[in-house]
């Protein structure tokens, strides 16, 4: 329901019967309704400037850059289709000059692993901090911490775990006889390793699974226990069903998050080992903002909107298969 | 207690609890509006010096960390008082310098001067100023005192749009101790007989290698500088003369970067690029972990405090090579919309002039391009550090005379990637450079073309 339809619903009382405190006549209620109107508008007036101005109106402008070549100097020339052409074209025929098809490439495969694994681990580590244990805020604060460190700083972190000579993780691979890995150099391993290390920071998935292991009943459990349900059954069957409402956010949060992914490919690897982690936001920024050709940056800004928005229909059209919520009753 | 009232000190309801809620925010947000100073009360301010009535402050925008932000302080102290009535704000964007000067000419923010990183594509988007008129018409300019053609490197199509910074000739950086260890000749002698070539280099980098057990404890080369540099040593020419042409798919042209490759895939006196994090880019030059590096005059400064003696040589040079040098392509430049056109100019030109030059070499900078400089450069006197001084120093301004000009800032960034991208390859030893830069030498003539 669109929000200023909520600001005109009439005041309802929780117990059906009517709110004499604020519905004494209709004239206090209709000053009181249009007061209260007027104060939603205020409150909520910085959201709404804020999406118009630095959402909707740079959303829009883009889109009709997205029909011009425009290096952000000089004046806009309209192209018409022309940078969709050249994405499409590339799709089939790939350049060097566009790699719209490699970045797509490897933006899919990243999206396609790190999605589901990354729900894995955070599903895994929340059912880790619902443990009755002593000292669990102490373990819930370092499972929580790789969040908040800078990108910057995880991503020089990692450089140096991976460093296939001298590296944290090479030292530890020789004491057990093996030899020095090139996982970041090698086109092969490149776009694994990068996956591997987004896993680290997890915590916002896990702490938002972390407060829906929380909200399932208990005694749901209790009455699996009874009727003999195994520990993997009881997940199977109450624990999952119960989170799937939870495991449906974090879904689309992170097809959302991951087909957007950058920081890894921008300060890692810059694309590279021959082009084995181009990222498509990457190449976005590059023809954006080195190369000054913003009328294909917005093109592919918005391929990658209507990508992002197929992937978000897909799994809530999917979603009545398989989310369930408490209460609902199926087939009403 | 109605529900929506607070208990405090007296009946509050919600709304008179929001309505004072917004008249505190509002005045907050006024207050935050009234620039009022924070921290402690300012000292009682010294009596200034008296200056002109009418001061013209320019605005500059530059990158650089604190090095090189002391210098530009530097600079624009000399310029304070070299010009009494004009000012100069330096601004240091955080993040990406490019990004923020982009950003700034789209908002109608543009600084009056900044660095033009590649005057053949900058002068195209038409941000700009032309600088013939201003340099014909200022009498403080002066264009006799630049080495031949120093100038040129600020020139697009005949138009002069930048004032070019110093010089940045390639040379090689040696161990001496470790030379002399060897049993090995000065390469300056060496040059001197024509005998200092990359064939010779490799039996030299073969004798300096050190190895402990298996494992390789030193290596006689760091691979640092471009790898143009050793297109140039060869004898190639990757483009043609206004950068619209590449031909880095000719045998000329990319045998020279195998020949390179092969430093640390074939003969392995140099690290694998795996290898490369455990020895360390130019500090480990300093550290004792390379016996030579090819590089620029920045590492002067750097290397002061090694516990090594070290010198500088001539590049190597093959048959028909010519050592390389960073030079023009880019340069201070003016914005055409600026308001203070002559202010700036006075400024771009004074950060160039001889005076200027002078301030950022003593910091172990750029070579000054300046031929009134060169004596005083060669005898040490702009050294803040007379550690910095090599024992060749009188080498640069030889080195410079022999130079071609790097590619690297006249060609457009997308044909820098790609050409980037096949040399990572080449790298790691996926192609080789023929097949490398045969495949992608038509996509880097179509990049060039398309600023």
């Amino acid at each position: 329901m669109p929000f200023f339809m909520y600001a005109r619903q009439p005041v309802m009382p929780q117990n059906g019967r009517p709110n004499r405190l604020r519905t004494s006549t209709p004239r206090a209620r209709g000053v009181l309704a249009r007061r209260e109107e007027r104060e939603f508008y205020l409150f909520v007036s910085p959201w709404i400037l804020g999406f118009l101005f630095l959402t909707a109106g740079p959303m829009i402008l883009s889109l009709i850059i997205s029909f011009t070549d425009w290096d952000v100097v000089t004046s806009p020339n309209w192209l018409g289709l022309e940078n969709y052409r050249r994405l499409w074209n590339d799709l089939w025929n790939p350049s060097r000059l566009v790699l719209f098809q490699q970045s797509l490439k490897v933006t899919t495969i990243y999206a396609l692993l790190e999605v589901p694994l990354r729900l894995a681990v955070n599903l895994f580590g929340a059912m880790l901090l619902n443990q009755k244990l002593r000292g669990m805020p102490a373990f819930r604060a370092m499972l929580y911490s790789p969040t908040v460190v800078p990108a910057v700083a995880s991503a020089m972190v990692w450089i140096w775990i991976m460093l296939p000579h001298g590296g944290l993780l090479s030292l530890i691979l020789n004491v057990f006889g093996l030899p020095d890995q090139r996982l970041l150099f090698d086109p092969a391993t490149a776009l694994i390793t990068i996956i591997a290390m987004g896993l680290w920071g997890f915590g916002t998935g896990m702490l938002i699974f972390l407060a829906g292991l929380q909200s399932i009943p208990q005694h749901l459990y209790e009455a699996a226990e009874i009727d003999g349900a195994s520990v993997f059954a009881r997940f199977r069957y109450v624990t999952l069903p119960m989170l799937s409402p939870v495991i449906f956010f974090n879904l689309v949060t992170g097809v959302m998050a991951n087909f957007q992914a950058f920081d890894g490919a921008f300060l890692i690897t810059q694309g590279g080992p021959n082009y084995a982690t181009h990222f498509y936001v990457l190449n976005l920024y590059n023809f954006g903002f080195r190369y000054f050709k913003m009328g294909m940056a917005s093109a592919m800004a918005w391929v990658l909107f209507f990508i992002i928005l197929a992937f978000t229909l897909l799994i809530v059209r999917s979603s009545a298969a398989w989310v369930y919520y408490e209460g609902e009753v199926r087939g009403r | 207690m109605n529900q929506g009232q607070i208990r405090c000190g007296r009946s509050l309801s919600r709304r008179d609890f929001l309505k004072g809620a917004l008249a505190a925010g509002a005045v907050s947000a006024l207050a935050g509006c009234v620039a009022v100073p924070s921290g402690p009360s300012p000292a009682p301010a010294k009596p200034a010096p008296a200056k002109p009535a009418e001061v013209t402050k320019v605005t500059f925008l530059i990158w650089g960390g604190e090095a090189e932000q002391k210098a530009w302080e530097a600079r624009r102290q000399g310029f304070l008082k070299r010009y009494p009535n004009l000012d100069v704000e330096i601004i240091f964007p955080p993040g990406n310098y490019t990004e923020k000067l982009t950003a700034m000419i789209a908002s109608d923010t543009a600084p009056d001067t900044f660095v033009s990183n590649n005057l053949r594509c900058d002068s195209q988007r038409k941000i700009l100023l032309p600088l013939d008129n201003l340099i014909a018409s200022d009498p403080d300019f002066d264009k006799q005192d630049w080495f031949p053609g120093g100038l040129d490197g600020g020139k697009v199509k005949g138009v002069q749009y930048a004032i070019p910074g110093g010089l940045g000739p390639q040379v090689v950086f040696w161990n001496v101790d470790f030379f002399q260890e060897a049993g090995l000749k000065n390469p300056n002698e060496l040059h001197d007989k024509n005998e200092w070539t990359y064939d010779r280099m490799l039996e030299y980098s073969r004798a300096l290698n050190k190895k402990e057990g298996n494992k390789i404890t030193r290596f006689a080369f760091l691979p640092y500088t471009q790898w143009w540099t050793y297109i140039a040593g060869f004898g190639g020419e990757p483009f043609n003369a206004d950068y619209t042409a590449c031909y880095m798919d000719q045998p000329k042209n990319y045998t020279p970067v195998q020949w390179y490759a092969d430093l640390w895939l074939k003969e392995h006196v140099a690290p694998l690029q795996e290898e490369r994090g455990e020895f360390g880019s130019w500090p480990g030059f300093r550290d004792g972990k390379y016996a030579m590096f090819i590089s620029g005059p920045w590492q002067q400064a750097r290397l002061a405090d090694s516990k090594y003696r070290w010198d500088i040589a001539w590049p190597p040079l093959q048959a028909g090579g010519r050592p390389l040098m960073n030079s023009g392509g880019g340069g201070s430049v003016i914005y055409p919309k600026s308001q203070k056109i002559q202010a700036a100019f006075k400024w771009i030109s004074y950060i160039e002039s001889a005076e200027g030059q002078a301030v950022w070499a003593g910091l172990g900078f750029d070579l000054p391009s300046h031929p009134s400089l060169v004596t005083d450069y060669i005898a040490g006197k702009f050294f803040t550090n007379p550690k910095a001084i090599p024992p060749s120093v009188r080498l640069w301004y030889k080195v410079v005379e022999a130079s071609v000009k790097s590619p690297h800032t006249y060609i457009t960034a997308q044909a820098g990637d790609l050409l980037n991208q096949a040399f990572s390859q080449i790298n790691t030893g996926a192609a080789t450079a023929q097949k490398a830069f045969t495949e992608v030498n038509k996509d880097v003539n179509t990049a060039l073309n398309a600023c």
